[in-house]
């Protein structure tokens, strides 16, 4: 991007533009210097473990599984930084058109369904045919993908069911889960950067995240809104709300 | 498959040595520059049927070197992939329509990063 002329009639917005240039670089060259050093530790975690190099005794194996867990969990806390930190300062790309909901839903319960088969879970899909919202296509998987991992994690028995119902000029999309559930006084805690529900039982799953915090952002940049109704011991329900394509065009 | 001789363009010495280490295994011959001297002087060894492009190299950025490499036409046809780190919505894209063949995500995962590549430079013989 080139600096603006100074004889420009409007400079204020030329400094602008040159600000949110060199953030934007800024953004991107730290996203590439934090993850060259992931790809390094990832990558060869994993020639490690195909045994490449040569055959592992089984507490190498054990101590190199550590590594890449690790790796994983601090390459996915960067990407959700660099997520946030692009939503706050309004330069997330947001391209709102017309989704298709049962189209996009398999689409993320298919990208997460090793997850709930790794732990023995069933999602169900209770789609309906005319549901179409007006949505970044790219956002809604984020949600969406954040929501199903989130059940995944915090259920043991049971599973998944994921509904969607006309509702106020949108659509519901609604994530219910079979998990632990959620203390009322601690719904609200879920969607603050950071703050996972204080409990010895939730927290050994999973240290504190940005995961539902973003996924609230991004509904909310795409006018919508992420709520939670939970019930301690019966499980969570998660409601995304989106407008009706039909209502913008 | 047949051995591919494959460019890795890619400033980071321990990356570019693991391109080398999943490739080679897979029993590919694999060339590592980690600028535009030694992307020219790679390409100069002999035609790579595969090109890896790091898209934010120091000094030359991975997308000028494309445009050097479709303005030579003896390197013209030659496909290059963008591996890139910037997970940004629209990237890939963005870098499919500055003209790249096709797109891999770091961190690359090591178990589909071979076939992955295997399958990118298999598309190119077809095209061709």
């Amino acid at each position: 991007m080139t600096a603006p002329a100074r004889s420009h009639p409007e400079p204020e917005a030329g400094t602008d533009a040159t600000r949110r240039a060199e953030r934007e670089r800024l953004l991107r060259t730290f996203g590439h210097e934090a993850k060259s050093p992931l790809n390094v530790i990832l990558g060869y975690a994993g020639t490690l473990l195909m045994q490449l190099p040569g055959p592992l005794n089984a507490a190498q194996e054990q101590q190199l599984l550590a590594v890449q867990l690790s790796a994983r969990q601090l390459l996915d806390l960067l990407d959700d930084v660099l997520d946030v930190v692009r939503l706050e300062v309004g330069e997330a790309p947001c391209s709102l058109q017309p989704l298709e909901l049962t189209r996009a839903i398999r689409q993320a319960v298919s990208s997460t369904g090793g997850l709930f088969a790794e732990r023995g879970l069933t999602v169900a899909v209770e789609p309906h045919p005319d549901a179409a919202v007006v949505a970044d296509g790219s956002f809604f998987q984020q949600i969406l993908t954040e929501l199903l991992e989130n059940a995944a994690r915090f259920t043991d028995r049971g599973g998944v069911r994921v509904a969607v119902s006309p509702r106020d000029g949108g659509w519901v999309l609604a994530v219910h889960d079979t998990g632990l559930g959620i203390a009322p006084a601690a719904l609200g805690a879920l969607f603050k950067p950071f703050e996972l529900v204080a409990s010895a039982s939730l927290r050994s799953r999973q240290g504190p995240g940005l995961g539902l915090y973003l996924a609230r952002r991004l509904a909310e940049r795409m006018d919508g809104t992420l709520q939670v109704q939970s019930t301690p011991g019966a499980g969570s329900t998660f409601e995304l709300w989106l407008p009706a394509a039909a209502a913008r065009t | 498959m047949s051995r591919l001789r494959i460019l890795v363009v890619e400033d980071n010495p321990y990356n570019a040595e693991l391109a080398r280490e999943i490739l080679g295994y897979r029993g590919h011959e694999v060339v590592a520059a980690a600028d535009r001297d030694e992307f020219r002087k790679g390409m100069a060894q002999g035609l790579p049927d595969l090109v890896l492009m790091d898209i934010a190299l120091r000094g030359a950025d991975g997308e000028e070197l494309l445009r050097e490499l479709r303005e030579n036409p003896e390197w013209r046809a030659i496909r290059v992939v963008a591996v890139t780190a910037n997970a940004m919505s629209g990237e890939r894209e963005r870098l499919l329509e500055a003209g790249f063949d096709g797109y891999l995500s770091k961190p690359i995962d090591p178990w589909t990063f071979g076939t992955e590549v295997e399958a990118l430079a298999v598309l190119q013989r077809v095209a061709s």
